[in-house]
């Protein structure tokens, strides 16, 4: 029995287009029964989406996307990400506030506030104060500051010549801090266990290290089977894959709003989003489904 | 929306949160009555009301878009609050350590337990207040700081009543540089509104649970006779008659910029609809009429919704009532903020075209349309 989802995808909170809540009804609007945001590790835009899902009778997961490197710091350096599902109830009181993963989302959001603050201090005052003519940036916090997209649609709105400076320039932000991405997968799917949730290895097929992929796999509790980065038949070897295995699997979309959506072509297993959820699903969604 | 004046002492030194901070002083307020927690008053007009909890819940979008609160209630009915139905007030711990803003000091669970709350609970019909309670929380559950959840004792929303109105009190006795007070003024926090408290006039909304398609009446019953009866006509119902996800709303394509270097995504237009209705007494049609397109309905409590909306006046000696709706999707076309990026156009800016047309009536068959007996007055 699988139920429609989308439990992967992005917002402004990171390098998608959408509010929350924009994201959330156009799920809504295709039959979409249960969703999750995976901003790219942080959770700014949960609380919002929940309320959204609330809503529309939605069932919605907390969730980011974890970048984590194979080889970080090397010339063979490439990510790996995996996601981390908290259940709908981490939203009750401040559980997920707790969280490590959520606090190391606050301090991903103060890294790239002050990332971009410092490549606007390397240019020309005539770059700056065209980017930034009230000199208003500096006093945002973090939770507020522009996200890549909402920075990379800042300056192409403003200073468009220096879009592809700043594009070459922001994988820095990954590549040069070993602190926060310098940890490994499996460092990353036991951080998000400790936590409680449960880590699934986001479109697995894009990693170039198809060996080290597969150890990730072995160890990880899932699988994402189908995304838009996945050809049909590669998400058919993934989902044999995974139930010869005994993996959750998952169904989404990996969404960024900048192209055309492609609904995944079958939803999430009901044994996987009850695991994810912890917590058995409405009856009437099930017989819906 | 009406304003309650609420007294503010200091108001002066109120921030742009809408927070305003007294030392430890009172505040009036300037509704008629007042009293304590705790009494009940029985609804005339709702047989089955419930209970439910009002929970103060922070608006992320910000002050500048309206209220910077909502309640959102939780009810053992549906998603209606009555006349009639019990209800409590919480607060849990991270909504209220955050009103009372001691970002240097870690809270723990005895320093907050000392903090006193009251809510200030306004009944109103047609805009005026019909009584004002006072809720001071008197219990709390949970143990530590992640689940701690403030409560009110139990108090009947009386009838004739058509909004809840809430403003929060918190005074903080421990607070750096002696008490204060915080106050959340019930202007900052968006209002309730209640159903059954116009009887006999009632109301029928025509939703959907995801692709089912429903209607409740939603005081219960059947409309009365000699009475109002509001109709309310969803969005979300819109989207499933017409099978919105099927439509191709894209109308062209624009040049974009993201991390991954220069694009060329699709963009999309956006689906208008119009509702009409048709509507008969035992059996007498009258000419198909416009639903009016809301986004302040209170049977949505407006949450960046569209209602389609009407009130139908019911005659003194009909025995049923018939309707049917008539949906019609447009696609507007707006190329304006894309500027000069824009690739390619399917349509001309402006154009407004109808994509899909479907009647609504019971399972979608002719002359089989919604049903609804009349109670006699």
């Amino acid at each position: 029995m699988h139920i429609p989802t989308d439990l992967h995808g992005h917002t402004l909170f990171s390098d998608g287009r959408a509010t929350p809540e924009e994201y959330v009804e156009f799920r809504r609007a295709i039959g979409m029964r249960v969703v999750a945001i995976s901003d790219h590790d942080v959770f700014a835009g949960a609380r919002r989406g929940a309320a959204a899902a609330a809503r529309a009778g939605m069932v919605f997961l907390p969730a980011a996307e974890i970048t984590t490197f194979l080889r970080f710091g090397t010339s063979e350096a490439e990510q790996f990400h995996v996601l981390a599902y908290f259940p709908p109830d981490a939203l009750v009181g401040a559980k997920l506030e707790q969280t490590s993963l959520y606090r190391r989302g606050l301090v991903v959001q103060a890294r790239w506030r002050d990332f971009v603050l410092e490549w606007m201090a390397s240019l020309s005052l005539e770059d700056r104060e065209a980017i930034d003519p009230n000199a208003c940036l500096a006093g945002l916090p973090p939770s507020e500051f522009p996200a890549l997209q909402s920075t990379i649609d800042l300056i192409v709105r403003r200073q468009r010549p220096l879009f592809e400076a700043f594009r070459d320039h922001h994988v820095r932000f990954w590549e040069d801090d070993v602190e926060l991405f310098g940890w490994t997968p499996e460092d990353a799917i036991d951080a998000i266990r400790a936590d409680g949730a449960v880590d699934i290895v986001a479109h697995p097929a894009r990693y170039r290290d198809k060996e080290r992929t597969q150890s990730v796999l072995a160890r990880a509790s899932g699988v994402e089977v189908y995304t838009s980065r996945h050809k049909p038949e590669i998400a058919e070897s993934y989902r044999r894959w995974a139930e010869e295995n005994k993996k959750l699997w998952t169904s989404s979309a990996d969404d960024h709003q900048n192209a055309r959506y492609v609904r995944p072509p079958c939803g999430t297993p009901v044994t996987t989003l009850e695991r994810l959820a912890r917590r058995p699903l409405p009856l009437s969604m099930i017989i819906a489904a | 929306m009406v304003r309650i004046r609420v007294r503010h002492v200091r108001a002066g030194v109120a921030g742009a949160s809408g927070l305003v901070m007294l030392n430890g002083t009172a505040l009036g307020c300037a509704a008629p009555t007042s009293e304590d927690a705790g009494s009940a008053e029985s609804s005339e007009t709702v047989v089955n009301p419930g209970t439910g909890t009002f929970e103060l819940t922070p608006i992320y979008s910000g002050a500048e878009y309206g209220p910077a609160y909502t309640i959102t209630t939780t009810n053992s009915t549906d998603e209606f609050v009555r006349t009639g139905e019990k209800i409590r007030f919480q607060l849990p711990e991270w909504i209220l350590w955050s009103l009372v803003d001691e970002p240097n000091v870690t809270p723990d669970v005895a320093r907050i337990q000392q903090l006193k709350i009251t809510f200030h609970v306004h009944f109103l019909r047609k805009g005026i207040v019909q009584k004002t309670v006072l809720a001071p929380v008197n219990s709390w559950t949970g143990d530590q700081l992640w689940n701690l959840v403030a409560h009110t004792n139990e108090l009947v929303i009386p009838a004739k009543i058509d909004t809840v109105a809430v403003g929060v009190t918190v005074i903080d006795p421990a607070a750096t540089g002696g008490a204060k007070t915080v106050e959340v003024s019930d202007t900052d926090v968006v209002q309730v509104p209640v159903f059954g408290g116009e009887a006999p006039n009632k109301h029928v909304v025509f939703d959907n649970d995801f692709s089912t398609l429903r209607n409740r009446t939603i005081e219960g019953g059947n409309p009365i006779a000699g009475a109002q009866l509001g109709i309310t006509y969803t969005d979300w119902r819109a989207d499933t008659v017409v099978d919105k996800s099927s439509i191709d709303t894209q109308i062209g394509t624009t040049q974009s910029y993201s991390r991954f270097g220069l694009i060329e995504m699709p963009i999309y237009g956006e689906i208008k609809y119009e509702v009409s209705y048709g509507q008969a007494f035992d059996g007498y049609w009258q000419s198909e009429a416009p639903l009016a397109p809301t986004t302040t309905s209170r049977v949505l409590r407006a949450q960046g919704r569209t209602a389609y909306e009407t009130s139908l006046f019911v005659p003194q000696f009909p025995h049923k009532l018939d309707m049917y709706f008539h949906v019609k999707a447009f696609l507007v076309v707006d190329y304006a903020r894309y500027g000069a990026n824009v690739k390619t156009r399917r349509y001309n800016q402006g154009d407004r075209i109808l994509v899909r047309e479907r009647w609504d009536n019971l399972g979608g068959n002719a002359n089989a349309n919604y049903e609804f007996p009349i109670d006699a007055r």
